[in-house]
C-alpha cells in the first residue's frame, strides 16, 4: 500500500515535469521563430541603407516621391484603451507606408515603470513614445545623445517640416530636439454654457468674467432648468480643478500659463502672479455663493461630466470638444431635452486682453524618439523619419484616427463619417494615441456641428494662446523637487475656496513653497532663460 | 501501521463528507448558547451582506442598459436587463486569449509553486535541522529589503526569460510570506509520526509525501489558493516581460479598462479617449473575477478533511 | 492515529535525543543525516539567490543619482544626499505620525478582524452556513480599491450621495465625509476591515482545523461555556499562527497599502492622509526619481527590520517559536 502510494507521488512529479519540459519546448520553438525574424529584418535594412544611400544623391527635395523601400519598424507605444488595435488596421498601414510595423504596447498608468527598465536593459525600439516629459529619468535621457537629434533631418520631410518653432522648443533637452514632436493644438480650452438656461432666463452669452458672475448667480437662484426647485449650482468643477480650470481662469486675470517671464525678466511660477490671488477670490466668491459644487474637491472626471449631462450645473471651464460629450451623454440618458450648449474662447476681465493658456503642454505630447542603439545608421533614420511623415499626411491620419475607409469609416466630400462606434473602439482607437499630428483633425469638416465649431474655435485660440516658458529651461531643483513642494500651493488653494484658510495664509503657503526650493527654481530658470534668450 | 490507518480513514471521509462535523459542532446547546448562536449568526449575516452588495452591483450594472446605470446611483438588480456589455467584451478574441493565459499561468505557476515551497517550507520546519535559523533568516529578510523593479528586469532579461510566459512564473516561484506560514503549519504537526515513520525506515522525502502531505491537506489548499490568486492577479510583471500583447493575461486588461474610465486628461499626455461604458467596465471585473472567485468554495473541502485527521500536538 | 502509538514514539524519540556530543564532524554527520531535507531546500534557496539576493545590489543607487541609461557603473554617486532631503523636508514628522497611526489603527481594530471573524465563523453550527459566509465574505478582497473608493463616493458625497441626502432629509447639516480630515481615519479603517477581514481570516480558518477537537471534548466535560472554550481551547491553539501573522505585520509598519490610501487622498485631508507611501509616489516614482524612491524605500526597510528582530526576540522570551 505505502509503495503504490509513492509511485504515485512519483507519476505525479514525473508529469508535472513532462509537462513543464513540454512548454520550455514550445517557448523555445517561437523563440527560434522570433530571431529568424529579426535576422531577417536586419537583411531588409540593410537593402534599405544601399538604396537610401543611393538615392541621396538625387538631391534632397525629392524627398517627397523618394523610394519607400519595405523596413520593419518597432514601434514602442503608450496604449490609452483597453485593448490594442486589430491586426487588419496595421496591415492597412503597413501596406500604405510600405513598412512592416511590429508595436509594443504599453499601458498607460506604467509608462514611466516600463520605460525606466527599457533604458536599463537596453531593450528599446526603432521609435520608443516619449510622452512624459517632465519625468525626470525620461528628461534626462532625452537630454543624454541617447537617441538621433532629428532637427536638422525634419525639414526635409513635408509635414514634419510644418512644425511651429514654439512647439520644437517645448521639446527640447538641452538643446537637442530628441525626436520627432507629437503635435497637438496649442489651446484647446475654454467655457462651454446651458444655452437654453441663458435663453429661459432672457441673458446673454457672457465674454467677459463681469457678465459670468452675473449669469452664474442667475444659474444658482433663478431655477435655469424651471423644476420648481433650488437645485442647481452653476460652475461644475472638480478634483484636478487647480491643475486644469482654474489655471485658466487665473490666466484670464494675466497669470502666466504655468511659469512666465515678469517685467524685470525673472522666470516665475503662476501662482506668485496678482492674478492668481485674484482668481482665488473669485472662486471662494463663488463657492460660497453655491455657483460651485460642494463636492468639487474630490469629483473625479467621470463624474463631473455626468453632472453636465444631468443639468446639474450649466457652466465648465474644460476642453471646448466636451460640450458635444456632454450633449451625447445627455441623449444616451433620454435627458436632452432642450439641451443646447454655447461655446466661449473669448473670456477675458474688461478692458484686458484675451488669454488661452495652452493646455497640452504648449501643443505637444511628447516625442517619437529614435535610440541610436536601435536606428544604427542615418539612411535607416531616414526610412523611419519617412514613414512618420507618411503617417501625419491626411491618408496617413485617417488610417491611425478612422481606420480602414469602407470598413471604419465613409467620406462625404470632406466630411468622416463614422460607421460602428463600437468596431472603431475596439479595432482602431487605441492607434489615434499613437499620430503623430493631430492638427491634421481640423483638415477634415464634420458632420456634427457642435464638433465642426469647437474644432474652429480651439484652432482660433492658437491666435491668443500663452504658452508656458519652462519646457526648454533647465533647473535641477526643478527636476527632483517641484512635484514634491507643488502641494502647497495647490492644498492652500483647495483650503482657501471652502473656508479651511484665510488669503494670508495661502500667502504663507506660498512662502514656505519658495522656502523650500521654489526660491531655487526660479533663480535656475531665470539663469537659464537668460542664457537661451541672451 | 498508522497510514494505512490514515489511508483507510481519508477514504471513508470522501464517500461522506457531510459527517465531517467538528466537535464545536456537535456540542449540545445550553439556553445561553442559543443566545450565543443567534447573536453570532446575525454578526456573520449582516457583514456578509456589507460584503455581497458591492459585488451585487457590480454584477447588477454589468446588465443594466447603459441609460439606466446613468440614471440610478447605485444598481443592485437592473430593471432593464441587457447582454450588450458581455457581447462587447466577448466581440474580439482578446478577453477570451487573455483568460486563456491566466487560467495557464495559475495553473502551472500555483502547481509549481507549491511543489517548490512545500519542500523547502518542510525542510525548514524540521527544527534539528543545522543552519535552519540562518536559512529562515533570509528567507524573511527578502521580504523586508527588494532591489526594486530594475535590477529583477535585467535578471530575468539574461535569463532568456523575457516575452515567456515563464517570465509571469518563474521570478515569483516562491513568496516568503507564504513559506513561513506553511512552515508554521508544518511545524504544528507533531513530531512523534516522523519519529514513527523513521522507525519504518522512511526517509525524509517519503515521510514527508506519506506523512506530512495526508495531514497538510488544509495549508496545502490555504497557500494553493494564496498562489493561485497571485498569480491570477500578475499585472506588473506581465508589463515588464510582455511585450506581445497576445500574451497578456486578463488582469492587464481590466487595469486598462477601469483606469481608462477614471482618466484625467491633464497627465496622460492629453489624449481624449472614448471611455467604454459603466457595464463594460464591470462586466469586464464579472469575467475576470469570477474564475477565481470559484476555486475557493472548491478548496473548502480540504479545511474540514485536515481536521479530522490531525493528531497534532496541542 | 491512537494514543497508544503516539506514547510508543515519544519514547522512542527520547532515546533518539541523545546525541553524539563530539564537535569535530559533527557537521559531515548532520549533512549525511539529513542531505535529502538540504536537497528539498535547495531549489527554494536558489530562487531566494537568484530572483531575491542578486537584484539586492540595486539597492546601492539610493547613494546614486541613478539613470537608467546610464546604469549603475556610469551614474553619479551623491553619498546620503537622498536621505538629507527625505529627513530635512518639512513633512518628514507629518509622515511618520500619519503612518503610525493608520498602521496602529490597522494593528488595533483590522488585525483581529481577522482573527475575530474566523472565530465566529468557527464556531457556526450550520455547515452550508459557515461555507456561504466564508464565501462571501472573501469576495471584497477581489475587488479594486479604485472600485470600492468610487461606491463610497456615491454614498458619501455632499452633493446627491445617498447617506447625505437621509441627513439632509432629516434636517441635518450635510457631512462633507470625503473632504474633511477628521472622517479620514474611520473611513480608511472601516474600508479596511470590509476588504481584508474575509480574506485574511483564511489562515487562521486553514490553522483552526488542526485543533484536537479533544480539547474541547475536555473542556466540555468541565463545564466550559462557549466564550471559555474560545479563549481556553481555540485561541491558544491559534496563537503560534497568530503570532506568526503579527511579526509579519510588524515588518510592514511603514508599507500600509499605497494603492487604497492614494485614491482617497485630497487636497483637504492630506495633513492625515499622507503616508510614505503616497508621498514617495507623487515626490519621486511619478517624477521618474529611482534613486530618492529607493532611498526612502531603503529607510522603510531598515525600520521594518529592525521592529521584525525585536518582535522575535520578544517572541522567543514568552516561548513562542518566532518566524526564526
Amino acid at each position: 500500500m505505502n509503495k503504490r502510494k509513492f509511485q504515485f507521488v512519483g507519476k505525479a512529479l514525473a508529469g508535472i515535469m513532462a509537462f513543464s519540459l513540454l512548454l520550455t519546448a514550445c517557448n523555445k520553438g517561437s523563440d527560434t521563430g522570433k530571431t529568424k525574424e529579426s535576422e531577417s529584418s536586419n537583411t531588409t535594412k540593410t537593402t534599405v541603407e544601399a538604396s537610401a544611400s543611393g538615392s541621396e544623391t538625387d538631391g534632397g527635395e525629392a524627398s517627397a516621391n523618394v523610394d519607400r523601400d519595405m523596413i520593419d519598424i518597432s514601434w514602442m507605444s503608450v496604449l490609452h484603451t483597453d485593448s490594442p488595435p486589430s491586426d487588419e488596421v496595421i496591415d492597412a498601414i503597413n501596406k500604405f507606408a510600405n513598412v512592416n510595423l511590429t508595436f509594443q504596447w504599453i499601458p498607460a498608468a506604467t509608462v514611466d515603470e516600463r520605460m525606466n527598465a527599457a533604458l536599463a536593459g537596453g531593450s528599446m525600439a526603432d521609435i520608443v513614445t516619449m510622452n512624459r516629459l517632465t519625468n525626470a529619468t525620461q528628461r534626462a535621457a532625452l537630454g543624454s545623445g541617447i537617441f538621433w537629434d532629428v532637427e536638422s533631418y525634419i525639414k526635409d520631410y513635408p509635414h514634419l517640416a510644418e512644425t511651429s518653432q514654439e512647439r520644437l522648443d517645448s521639446v527640447k533637452v538641452n538643446g537637442m530636439l530628441s525626436g520627432v514632436p507629437i503635435v497637438k493644438p496649442v489651446a484647446r480650452y475654454g467655457l462651454v454654457i446651458r444655452q437654453d438656461w441663458l435663453d429661459k432666463l432672457g441673458l446673454e452669452v457672457p465674454h467677459t468674467v463681469e457678465e459670468l458672475e452675473k449669469v452664474a448667480m442667475a444659474f444658482v437662484n433663478d431655477d435655469p432648468d424651471g423644476n420648481g426647485q433650488n437645485d442647481t449650482y452653476a460652475l461644475i468643477e472638480r478634483n484636478e480643478s487647480w491643475n486644469v480650470s482654474f489655471r485658466q481662469v487665473a490666466g484670464w486675470y494675466g497669470a502666466p500659463n504655468k511659469w512666465g517671464v515678469t517685467e524685470e525678466g525673472k522666470v516665475e511660477p503662476w501662482f506668485l502672479h496678482d492674478g492668481y490671488y485674484q482668481a482665488m477670490e473669485l472662486y471662494k466668491k463663488f463657492y460660497e455663493a453655491g455657483v460651485i459644487n460642494s463636492d468639487f474637491a474630490v469629483m473625479e472626471k467621470n463624474d463631473q461630466k455626468q453632472a453636465a449631462a444631468q443639468g446639474k450645473g450649466g457652466i465648465v471651464i474644460t476642453g471646448l470638444y466636451d460640450a458635444r460629450n456632454y450633449y451625447n451623454l445627455a441623449v444616451d440618458l433620454g435627458l436632452e431635452g432642450e439641451m443646447k450648449w454655447a461655446l466661449v474662447n473669448d473670456m477675458h476681465i474688461d478692458g484686458k486682453e484675451v488669454r488661452s493658456l495652452s493646455d497640452t503642454n504648449n501643443g505637444v505630447g511628447g516625442v517619437y524618439a529614435m535610440p541610436k542603439s536601435e536606428v544604427k545608421d542615418e539612411a535607416a533614420l531616414k526610412r523611419i523619419l519617412q514613414f512618420l511623415d507618411d503617417m501625419s499626411s491626411k491618408e496617413g491620419f485617417l488610417l491611425m484616427t478612422n481606420g480602414i475607409e469602407g470598413v471604419h469609416y465613409k467620406m462625404e466630400g470632406n466630411k468622416v463619417i463614422n460607421l460602428d462606434q463600437e468596431k472603431w473602439k475596439q479595432e482602431v482607437q487605441a492607434l489615434s494615441g499613437s499620430r503623430i499630428n493631430e492638427l491634421v483633425t481640423y483638415e477634415f469638416d464634420n458632420d456634427n456641428p457642435m464638433v465642426q465649431e469647437s474644432n474652429k474655435m480651439i484652432l482660433g485660440n492658437e491666435a491668443h494662446a500663452v504658452y508656458d516658458v519652462s519646457p526648454p529651461l533647465q533647473s535641477k531643483t526643478y527636476d527632483t523637487l517641484y512635484s514634491q513642494i507643488e502641494k502647497l500651493p495647490k492644498d492652500a488653494f483647495y483650503k482657501y475656496v471652502m473656508g479651511d484658510l484665510t488669503m494670508d495664509d495661502v500667502k504663507a503657503e506660498n512662502q514656505k513653497w519658495l522656502d523650500q526650493g521654489g526660491q531655487q527654481m526660479i533663480d535656475e530658470f531665470t539663469a537659464s532663460y537668460k542664457e537661451l534668450n541672451g | 501501521m498508522e497510514n494505512v490507518d490514515a489511508t483507510k480513514v481519508r477514504r471513508k471521509k470522501k464517500e461522506k463528507p457531510q459527517a465531517e462535523l467538528t466537535y464545536v459542532q456537535k456540542i449540545k446547546l445550553t439556553p445561553m448558547g442559543y443566545v450565543f448562536q443567534f447573536i453570532n449568526g446575525l454578526f456573520l449575516t449582516l457583514f456578509a451582506l456589507a460584503c455581497l452588495i458591492p459585488f451585487l452591483n457590480v454584477i447588477g450594472t454589468s446588465f443594466a442598459t447603459t441609460k439606466e446605470v446613468l440614471l440610478r446611483d447605485f444598481i443592485i438588480i437592473p430593471h432593464s436587463f441587457s447582454l450588450s456589455a458581455y457581447r462587447y467584451v466577448f466581440s474580439t478574441p482578446t478577453v477570451t486569449r487573455a483568460i486563456g493565459v491566466s487560467v495557464f499561468v495559475t495553473v502551472v505557476g500555483t502547481a509549481l509553486s507549491l511543489l517548490v515551497t512545500s519542500l523547502m517550507a518542510y525542510g525548514l520546519s524540521r527544527t534539528y535541522l543545522y543552519g535552519r535559523r540562518v536559512l529562515n533568516f533570509l528567507v524573511l529578510f527578502t521580504m523586508l529589503f527588494s532591489g526594486g523593479m530594475i535590477p529583477s528586469f535585467l535578471i530575468v532579461s539574461n535569463l532568456k526569460l523575457t516575452n515567456t510566459l515563464w517570465a509571469l512564473i518563474i521570478p515569483s516561484t516562491v513568496s516568503a510570506y507564504n513559506m513561513i506560514i506553511m512552515r508554521n503549519f508544518f511545524q504544528g504537526i507533531s513530531p512523534s509520526l516522523e519519529e514513527a515513520a523513521k522507525i519504518d525506515g522512511a526517509n525524509h522525502l517519503q515521510i514527508f509525501g506519506r506523512v506530512m502531505l495526508p495531514l497538510s491537506k488544509a495549508s496545502f489548499a490555504t497557500i494553493g489558493l494564496f498562489y493561485a490568486v497571485t498569480y491570477w492577479n500578475t499585472y506588473r510583471s506581465a508589463i515588464l516581460y510582455l511585450t506581445d500583447t497576445k500574451k497578456w493575461p486578463i488582469q492587464v486588461l481590466l487595469r486598462q479598462i477601469v483606469l481608462m474610465s477614471s482618466g484625467s486628461d491633464f497627465d496622460t499626455g492629453s489624449v481624449e479617449v472614448v471611455p467604454p461604458s459603466q457595464s463594460v467596465r464591470m462586466a469586464v471585473i464579472v469575467v475576470a473575477t469570477l474564475p477565481i472567485l470559484l476555486v475557493y468554495p472548491f478548496i473548502q473541502r480540504y479545511f474540514i478533511h485536515g481536521a479530522m485527521l490531525g493528531s497534532v500536538k496541542g | 492515529m491512537t494514543s497508544a502509538t503516539d506514547n510508543k514514539v515519544k519514547k522512542v524519540q527520547k532515546v533518539k535525543k541523545v546525541k553524539p556530543i563530539k564537535k569535530k564532524g559533527r557537521l559531515a554527520n548532520e549533512f549525511k543525516q539529513n542531505w535529502l531535507l538540504y536537497l528539498m531546500i535547495l531549489p527554494g534557496l536558489l530562487y531566494f539567490l537568484i530572483f531575491k539576493y542578486a537584484p539586492m545590489g540595486g539597492l546601492v543607487i539610493a547613494f546614486q543619482n541613478y539613470f537608467p541609461f546610464l546604469g549603475i557603473k556610469g551614474s553619479q554617486w551623491v553619498g546620503l544626499e537622498h536621505f538629507r532631503r527625505f529627513f530635512s523636508s518639512g513633512d518628514f514628522a507629518m509622515l511618520m505620525r500619519n503612518t503610525l497611526v493608520l498602521f496602529g489603527l490597522n494593528l488595533v481594530f483590522a488585525f483581529p478582524a481577522s482573527i475575530i471573524l474566523a472565530i465566529a465563523l468557527n464556531e457556526v453550527r450550520n455547515t452550508r452556513f459557515k461555507k456561504s459566509v466564508q464565501t462571501i465574505v472573501y469576495l471584497p478582497h477581489f475587488i479594486s480599491w479604485v472600485i470600492v473608493v468610487s461606491i463610497f463616493y456615491v454614498l458619501l458625497t455632499t452633493e446627491g450621495g445617498a447617506i447625505n441626502n437621509v441627513i439632509a432629509s432629516r434636517g441635518g447639516n450635510k457631512i462633507p465625509f470625503l473632504t474633511d480630515p477628521k472622517w479620514f481615519r474611520p473611513l480608511y479603517i472601516i474600508q479596511e476591515i470590509w476588504k481584508g477581514a474575509g480574506w485574511g481570516s483564511i489562515v487562521y480558518l486553514a490553522s483552526l482545523t488542526n485543533v484536537d477537537q479533544q480539547l474541547y471534548e475536555a473542556a466540555d466535560l468541565d463545564g466550559a461555556s462557549r466564550m471559555q472554550m474560545i479563549w481556553h481551547v481555540t485561541l491558544p491553539s491559534i496563537r503560534p499562527t497568530i503570532i506568526t501573522m503579527l511579526i509579519l505585520k510588524i515588518g510592514d509598519v511603514l508599507e500600509l497599502g499605497f494603492e487604497h490610501v492614494y485614491v482617497m487622498l485630497n487636497s483637504l485631508n492630506r495633513g492625515v492622509a499622507e503616508i510614505f507611501d503616497t508621498f514617495v509616489y507623487t515626490a519621486g516614482i511619478t517624477n521618474g526619481q529611482l534613486s530618492f524612491s529607493t532611498a526612502v524605500g531603503f529607510f522603510k526597510s531598515i525600520v521594518g527590520l529592525i521592529l521584525v528582530i525585536l518582535a522575535n526576540r520578544l517572541a522567543k522570551r514568552v516561548g513562542e517559536d518566532g518566524v526564526y
